[in-house]
């Protein structure tokens, strides 16, 4: 009885431990993490109804094609499609590894997807398979729970191989693999010999005797001197924990002289990857003794002179020439080089399978649930600090200088320093939402702040018709915000920088700079608020060139007229310089040449037959008006225009910094469509029924953060939510 | 504001859905063989869309040629046509406000031309992949002839364009006007009109019908002696 309750309850613990979210394996020192919450996803759409739309049956057809029918639903492919995916990132010095966190609900559907030559490398241990792609760098790990891939990306390499002198054998990355926890130990009896005194141009060999004293076979890849002068020779074949071989150095002195210490680096398959040997010696010379900087010239010649001999004797007297030599070592080194990482990769993602992190995982960093929460969003994003990824790219740019280079790196801190990024999708009933929020540092917020807080005209209501319009985009920045700050941040950015004459410079620059500007008067030009409408569809009449023919088909150019249907737009930046506005019009109509008039209202006509548009301009209360619809300019200029703005659409423009509307029913509706296809006029229909609005909006700066969004409304007739909504989208225009 | 301006133009360009062009071919032909060709391309009535793609520096994938290149390819046209024997009295015009550009020249047999033609088509059917007949025009025995031998590469390479830039051809027309001294007495290509006065010769065909082989301008005239 004791045992069948003992037995219950392990069992349970599996199916606690089986149904745990994927998320307890992502360590807390992740610097990026996506998720798709699956749960989420498949609660708006189920996978019956995914698998009955048309985009799911071509994806169906897919996955039978590519696995020869033996995957033929989604529920054979063994996702759990309940729980969430996830991928993160993680970044040391040397690399960045990107993972992807499938949910399984058994291994079996997974494997089948497998091509059959993939299957020969799997490795099982217990119940963790895995397999490598050394040359992608890339391990597959997986168990009855979970599918692990990991990819890793090195940041910083010197690595000057090409692709083509890379080849690894499948038996070596099985031995690899087989030795993934353990690594042979090269224990030498010495590691340093002294050779004494010897006469110039006599030949001397020492032997180094070791024995592998670790766990794992001995690969020894390569052995290479830091001179010509020394040859060393090893056993090429793996050595067996326990055995014992030798590294046999020779050294020649022939054209040297003085004290002589070299360095010999071994590639080994060993933990560190490499081992080193040295020897020392004094070439006596029956010469005066020269001084000893002539002393380094004389070898740096003579050893020159020795690889030009080597070269000649061996391609005159030898099968196998230098060159294949050396491309044979650097292969070997290589290979050697992989194994290591390989082994690390492997590491890394057994690591990661067992969530074995000491600083626990994710959900102890208060950064990203504080910043993504536990909500009912289907699909979240989430960088942690944005710098950090900087400082790696930094490293990059400055070929492996450090990512301090300069002190670049200072500055950048100092204004993307404690960045963050998320970002939440959501799908509602009627809408789909993606939210952004950029949190910044108080420096960058400062400066941000000054920018972004500009104030919207609230003349610019008066200009337009949201009834008749298809969108608008609107900015409200601050110029004399911007104009104050930008100096002010550049000179802090390069403070730190360590070319001083760049470094006391640029603030001197910055502050003659924003002497000379005078941020005042500039905003009096441009105060930095600025809407643009995107007017209604307006059919106009236009005159083209054709020909007539007489009886005779002498040809007669005649103009003929016809009708088009073009959109227009109406531009409104604020400004308080009436006057100027005025002067520098007056000098476009003298110098144009007809092309710019003044009509009586006031209004400036541009008419050019490089725009396919006339443009109107005007000054009217402290705003100046650029449009397409000279009927409009006049009707607010005599302000009888009918204008029309909701509350939403003066918060939305007020409110943020920046706002984009787009009036997707409008302009499908009065989309011309009197000389399309027939088919396509349908489509046209169908879109201009089903669409709604779409939102981009950017608010201003709130307790150091900016909050993005972008809001995608859908038609709640039909739909059950805005998920579904696409699927029936798709559905009804693909074909 | 050059951003907003270009998307500006895109939305433009893209609700002008026609763009309708006509090719016209006029050549008036002496009993002597030798006459005078005057080619022009009208593109009058696509005039908006153009004028605000050429505000665009490419347009699906493919550059948009400036005024200063259209200029140049014409001046290149008129200097290769010098080379070639028998030609002369080569102008070209252009109206950029319309959009209409003319090639014209005097030739003093119609192998002349077909070394017009010859040239042009060695030049630009380097692989060799199309079929063209060499002989486009051919005047003997007070007979005329206009050949054109329809290649079914020509439709093949015209499916392979993507659908947006087939609808360029959709609204574009082709028409030859022939004149001669003589009484035109006969046309093989039941397509062309002969003139009340019987000298003048014309055939108009929309471009979508030739390249899909559906139309052929292939046309023999026979002219009393």
């Amino acid at each position: 009885m004791k045992k069948i309750l003992l037995f219950t309850y392990l069992f349970c613990i599996t199916l606690t431990i089986g149904a745990q979210d994927l998320i307890s394996k992502i360590p807390k020192d992740a610097k990026a993490v996506i998720a798709i919450k699956g749960k989420n996803v498949t609660d708006l759409v189920s996978v019956a109804e995914f698998e009955n739309s048309k985009i799911g049956k071509v994806f169906l057809k897919e996955m039978i094609k590519e696995t020869d029918g033996q995957v033929s639903n989604l529920n054979e492919l063994g996702f759990d499609l309940k729980r969430s995916f996830y991928y993160f990132m993680t970044s040391d010095s040397l690399s960045l590894k990107h993972n992807f966190l499938v949910p399984l609900k058994d291994k079996s559907g997974f494997e089948k997807l497998m091509p059959e030559r993939e299957k020969k490398n799997v490795i099982t241990e217990g119940d963790l398979s895995y397999f490598v792609d050394s040359y992608d760098n890339m391990v597959m790990m997986w168990n009855d729970n979970v599918l692990l891939f990991t990819l890793s990306q090195e940041t910083y390499t010197n690595d000057y191989y090409g692709y083509n002198d890379y080849s690894i054998e499948e038996a070596v990355v099985e031995d690899v693999v087989d030795e993934a926890y353990s690594y042979p130990v090269m224990e030498f009896a010495e590691n340093h010999h002294d050779f004494g005194v010897i006469s110039q141009g006599s030949e001397v060999s020492h032997s180094f005797k070791f024995t592998n004293t670790g766990d794992a076979d001995l690969v020894i890849t390569d052995a290479r001197a830091s001179c010509g002068c020394t040859v060393p020779e090893y056993p090429v074949t793996a050595m067996s924990p326990g055995e014992s071989g030798e590294i046999i150095v020779k050294f020649n002195s022939k054209s040297r002289s003085g004290s002589q210490y070299k360095t010999i680096t071994l590639t080994t398959n060993t933990e560190n990857g490499v081992e080193k040997l040295t020897i020392d010696s004094f070439v006596s010379d029956d010469e005066t003794v020269i001084e000893e900087t002539e002393v380094e010239e004389i070898v740096m010649e003579s050893a020159e002179v020795e690889i030009e001999e080597t070269v000649i004797e061996s391609t005159e007297y030898e099968p196998s020439s230098y060159n294949d030599d050396y491309y044979e070592n650097l292969r070997k080194e290589r290979e050697a080089k992989k194994l290591i990482s390989d082994k690390a990769l492997i590491a890394y993602a057994k690591a990661t399978m067992q969530a074995n992190y000491a600083n626990g995982s994710i959900l102890k960093n208060t950064k990203y649930v504080k910043a993504v929460g536990n909500g009912k969003d289907e699909a979240t994003a989430w960088i942690g600090d944005l710098s950090s990824i900087y400082s790696d790219i930094l490293q990059q740019a400055s070929y492996g200088l450090g990512s301090d280079y300069l002190g670049l790196y200072n500055g950048f801190q100092k204004f993307y320093g404690d960045m963050s990024l998320s970002s939440k999708l959501n799908f509602e009933k009627n809408h789909v939402s993606l939210k952004t929020n950029y949190t910044m540092n108080n420096e960058m917020a400062k400066y941000t702040e000054a920018m972004y807080n500009g104030k919207m005209n609230s003349n610019f209501f008066k200009y337009f018709n949201e009834d008749k319009m298809l969108g608008y985009f609107s900015v409200n920045m601050s110029t004399k915000g911007i104009l104050e700050a930008y100096p002010e941040m550049m000179s802090k950015m390069f403070e730190g920088y360590d070319d001083n004459e760049v470094a006391e410079f640029l603030p001197i620059g910055m502050d003659i700079l924003s002497l000379l500007l005078d941020e005042e008067g500039a905003a009096k030009i441009l105060r930095g608020d600025m809407l643009f409408v995107l007017t209604e569809m307006k059919e106009r009449e236009l005159t083209y060139t054709t020909y007539e023919y007489d009886e005779n088909y002498e040809r007669e150019e005649v103009t003929k007229t016809k009708k088009e249907t073009l959109p227009g737009f109406l531009m409104m930046v604020t400004s308080s310089e009436g006057d100027l506005f005025h002067k520098l019009m007056k000098i476009a109509v003298k110098e144009s040449r007809g092309e710019v008039t003044l009509n009586a209202n006031g209004i400036y006509q541009l008419n050019t037959n490089e725009l396919p548009f006339a443009l109107n301009v005007m000054f009217k209360d402290d705003a100046i008006l650029l449009g397409t619809s000279f009927e409009d300019m006049v009707a607010i200029k005599t302000g009888k225009f009918d204008s029309k703005v909701s509350g939403k659409h003066k918060s939305l423009i007020k409110k943020n910094s920046s706002a984009i509307y787009v009036n997707g029913k409008e302009i499908a509706a009065t989309f011309p469509r009197e000389i399309m296809p027939n088919d396509f006029k349908e489509r046209i229909d169908f879109i201009a029924e089903n669409t709604e609005d779409v939102i981009f909006k950017t608010g201003k700066v709130k307790n150091n953060a900016m909050e993005g969004e972008m809001i995608l409304n859908t038609p709640e007739k039909g739909n059950s939510n805005s998920l579904a909504y696409f699927l029936n989208m798709i559905n009804a225009l693909m074909d | 504001m050059k951003r907003f301006f270009n998307f500006f133009i895109i939305i433009v360009s893209l609700t002008l859905f026609s763009s309708c062009f006509e090719i016209l071919e006029e050549i008036k032909l002496n009993a002597d063989g030798s006459g005078e060709m005057l080619v022009t391309f009208n593109l009058s009535k696509s005039k908006s869309k153009i004028a605000s793609i050429m505000l665009l520096d490419s347009v699906n994938g493919y550059k948009v040629p400036s005024k200063e290149d259209i200029g140049l390819a014409l001046k290149e046209a008129k200097s290769h046509l010098k080379t070639i024997e028998g030609i002369s009295n080569i102008k070209t015009t252009s109206d950029f406000d319309n959009y209409i550009f003319t090639i014209s020249c005097d030739f003093s047999s119609t192998a002349n031309l077909d070394a017009v033609f010859k040239d042009l088509i060695s030049k630009h059917n380097k692989k060799s992949k199309t079929n063209f007949n060499t002989t486009n025009f051919s005047y003997s025995a007070n007979s005329f002839k206009r050949t054109f031998s329809y290649d079914e590469s020509v439709k093949r390479s015209f499916y392979k364009l993507k659908s947006e830039d087939r609808e360029i051809f959709d609204d574009a027309n082709y028409t030859s006007i022939y004149r001669f001294e003589n009484d035109v007495e006969q046309v093989s290509n039941s397509n062309a009109k002969v003139s009340p006065n019987k000298k003048a010769v014309f055939l108009k065909v929309d471009l979508m019908s030739l390249i899909l082989g559906e139309k052929n301008i292939t046309n023999s005239i026979q002219l009393s002696k």
